[in-house]
């Protein structure tokens, strides 16, 4: 045995952040563990600041590595020269998925995880979220209401800074927010074309975790709208700008990165999990550590492969697998570039800088009444911008005439998004694939997922819709599709652990804790019972800070 | 999803969500082939090719009031591209469109482009400017023009010469307006 504390917590990203700031500060000694290398707040960000012309390839990339360890990586419009540090190597991380709809595994193996480089978009769930399997029969009915959750989303609002607008919509609740970030003129024209032409939709500023006003360490948001490098401003939230400092401020964290929980060890005397086994992907060695209470926070698939890797005679299907559900019905939303549209007008109207989020339509469909065939609902994201130099590659011109062209802004336009919700389906889903091993020899995690009839017919609708919106401003459509795009695209898993009522069909409770093991928690996208068709990371912390807190109460009580 | 239809979208997503990162069709495709100079393969431009790319540069991104393509930096740029960029098979297409590039201008004015007068020289660019144009509008593939002129305007600015001296009065895309800091296109969150 290599160390003893009071929990463990299996990842450091979005969940494992939180999980370590909330034990440690109740007290408990907590050994964070994080499979990647360390990445320090603001010294760890190497090329935040870098012009294009200072990287090699002015921002593009090495053609010939991204082609040989970046295959899945490089497709995330997130990832590119500045950024590649923050996403795993593919060649080293391989895994399985189907030949004709390959799941698309975006990942980030560092401290922070995903959390350094994610789209920062933060939304409450509602009792429309929360009930919506009981209703239609789709998936268990989720444990929890929306007044079991309410008070950690404020708790968890407040200490990371979302900014956003107080709207009163039923179907996306309002939180604890700072100052909204701005529309602009073409935004604002819209919102009031739409709020004014329909009496269920609206057009909001998206509310996203970057600040628009200080807190302590933690400066405002400086639209530069390069999050994913790492902010050494601290202006969005992150495991490093947020609560890593928080959890090493009360002493109790212990934080070992570089190692990966190759198991979750369990003894069938006590039916409790006693720690973990863990590879040092360094040195190559294996050591043991035990704790009270262990937290799973290693990300929807990976939390999940971990328990199935932690198969015993007891549970020879996973960990806490009495039900037979663990690592099926996982999701991820549908999503859409539901209309791309020129706006004509408004060109004696531009902006400044670049703001890091967008705007939002919330969902307007199964809302207010039942429509038609469609189960569930989508929402829009986008916004209005104006075409920069970039357009210079592919519009007519050419010597003095073009240069004085791109000096000026050009055409606005409006791209519209959708995430449409994704059922809980059993053949969607996560395993082992023994015949093929991953580097350090563990088998490699299969992922099987496809979209079906309802999320197409999600899809189809919000194209006609959007295009219907955006004809309010007279815009001419250049673009449009309700083609899902590939499962792992909206990077938004979820699923594979899912929280229930019946321990016969579910892994978690209301509590986030095994059915089977009471000293077991899941805490990330694994747990979700749904997937409701907003972004899903404010309610994974609202859950984890809840489970936390309800943990601490267990084991002071005992029972754990 | 069709991979065709996935690789389309994906481009499209790049072209049309990030203003700066849309750079050009040719270096972002997300379908290119393996990376490396084949055995016979030139790893680098001839220096009559590498004259050839200024001159098309320079007359596509001038020198005005502000530097042009030359003073940018653009020809070593492309230079870098085509080197450790490209597949080989875009060496080579690159290689015969710069043979097609005097091919042409032979044709046309009875001299290789780079011996041509600036006003001839401009003629010719115009004039492929307007074919490229056109394939762009048929949604056929790019003509060679097409792709070395997205190559161009990326790699001119890109420059720290463009950013600091032809940009100066851009930060991101536009100027101060009441409706203060803004707009990036919409996340595809993480």
């Amino acid at each position: 045995m290599n160390g003893s504390f009071d929990a463990i917590v299996v990842g450091s990203g979005i969940t494992g952040g939180w999980a370590a700031k909330e034990l440690t500060e109740k007290g408990l000694k907590v050994l964070m563990i994080e499979r990647g290398r360390m990445i320090e707040h603001g010294s760890g960000y190497t090329t935040e600041t870098l012009a294009p012309w200072q990287l090699p390839f002015r921002g593009k990339g090495d053609a010939q590595l991204y082609e040989r360890d970046y295959a899945i990586q490089r497709k995330n419009r997130a990832f590119d020269e500045w950024t590649q540090a923050h996403f795993v190597n593919d060649r080293e991380h391989p895994y399985q998925t189907t030949a004709d709809e390959p799941f698309q595994w975006r990942r980030g193996y560092h401290l922070g995880g995903r959390s350094l480089m994610w789209g920062r978009q933060t939304y409450r769930w509602s009792d429309l979220d929360f009930e919506a399997n009981k209703r239609d029969g789709h998936g268990v009915d989720w444990p929890i209401r929306y007044a079991d959750i309410a008070r950690w989303y404020d708790y968890v609002e407040e200490f990371i800074g979302v900014s956003g607008s107080k709207e009163g919509l039923a179907q996306l609740p309002d939180g604890q927010f700072q100052p909204p970030m701005a529309l602009n003129a073409v935004e604002l024209a819209l919102k009031a074309k739409i709020e004014s032409q329909y009496h269920d939709r609206s057009l909001i500023i998206g509310r996203c975790a970057n600040l628009t006003q200080a807190k302590p360490g933690r400066a405002p948001c400086q639209y530069r709208s390069i999050c994913a490098r790492g902010c050494s401003y601290g202006a969005y939230f992150s495991t490093q700008s947020s609560t890593l400092p928080a959890a090493r401020a009360t002493g109790n964290l212990t934080l070992l990165t570089d190692s990966l929980v190759e198991r979750v060890n369990y003894d069938p005397q006590t039916r409790r999990a006693t720690g973990v086994r863990v590879l040092d992907v360094k040195s190559r060695t294996y050591s043991q550590y035990a704790a009270r209470v262990v937290f799973m926070c290693a990300s929807t698939i990976d939390s999940v492969a971990i328990l199935q890797r932690s198969a015993s005679e007891e549970f020879p299907n996973g960990l806490a697998n009495s039900s037979g559900a663990l690592g099926r019905y996982l999701m991820d939303h549908a999503n859409a570039l539901s209309a791309v549209a020129v706006i004509p007008g408004f060109t004696d109207r531009t902006y400044f800088g670049n703001r890091p989020t967008g705007i939002v339509i919330p969902r307007f469909r199964n809302v207010q009444h039942r429509d038609g065939d469609l189960l569930r609902g989508y929402s829009y994201q986008g916004g209005a911008y104006r075409a920069g130099w970039p357009r210079g590659t592919r519009q007519a011109g050419i010597g003095k005439d073009l240069k004085s062209d791109l000096r000026k802004p050009g055409a606005w336009e409006f791209i519209l998004t959708t995430f449409a919700e994704c059922l809980p389906r059993a053949e969607n889903r996560v395993t082992l694939d023994e015949q093929a091993r991953d580097p350090h020899g563990l088998p490699q995690t299969r992922i099987e997922f496809r979209h079906g009839d309802n999320e197409r017919k999600l899809l189809a609708d919000a194209q006609v819709e959007a295009k219907a919106m955006l004809s309010l401003l007279g815009a001419h459509v250049v673009a449009e599709s309700s083609t899902p795009g590939l499962g792992g695209t909206s990077i938004h898993e979820m699923g594979g652990a899912r929280m229930g009522l019946d321990p016969r069909s579910s892994v978690l409770n209301r509590h986030n804790q095994a059915h089977d093991i009471p000293n077991l928690f899941v805490t990330d996208g694994a747990c979700m019972a749904s997937s409701a068709c907003q972004n899903p990371s404010l309610t994974y912390m609202a859950l984890t800070a809840r489970a936390a807190d309800y943990a601490v109460t267990q084991i002071k009580a005992g029972q754990v | 999803m069709q991979r065709r239809e996935f690789l389309r979208r994906v481009s499209m997503a790049c072209a049309l969500a990030v203003a700066y990162r849309d750079g050009q069709a040719w270096a972002m495709d997300p379908g290119r082939g393996p990376i490396g100079a084949s055995p016979g393969q030139s790893a680098a431009l001839t220096e009559a090719q590498m004259s050839l790319v200024s001159a098309l540069a320079e007359g596509i991104l001038p020198a005005t009031d502000t530097p042009g393509a030359i003073d940018a930096g653009v020809p070593s740029f492309i230079g870098l591209l085509f080197s450790e960029w490209f597949t080989p098979q875009e060496q080579l297409d690159f290689q015969r469109g710069l043979e097609q590039i005097d091919e042409q201008s032979r044709s046309l004015q009875r001299s290789t482009f780079v011996a041509c007068p600036a006003q001839q020289q401009f003629a010719m660019l115009e004039q492929w400017d307007r074919e490229a144009a056109v394939a762009r509008q048929a949604h056929a593939a790019p003509t060679f023009f097409g792709r070395f002129k997205s190559l161009a305007v990326l790699a001119y600015y890109t420059s720290e010469v463009a950013q600091n001296e032809e940009l100066k009065l851009q930060f991101g895309a536009g100027q101060d307006t009441p409706e203060g800091p803004v707009v990036m296109p919409p996340p595809f969150p993480i």
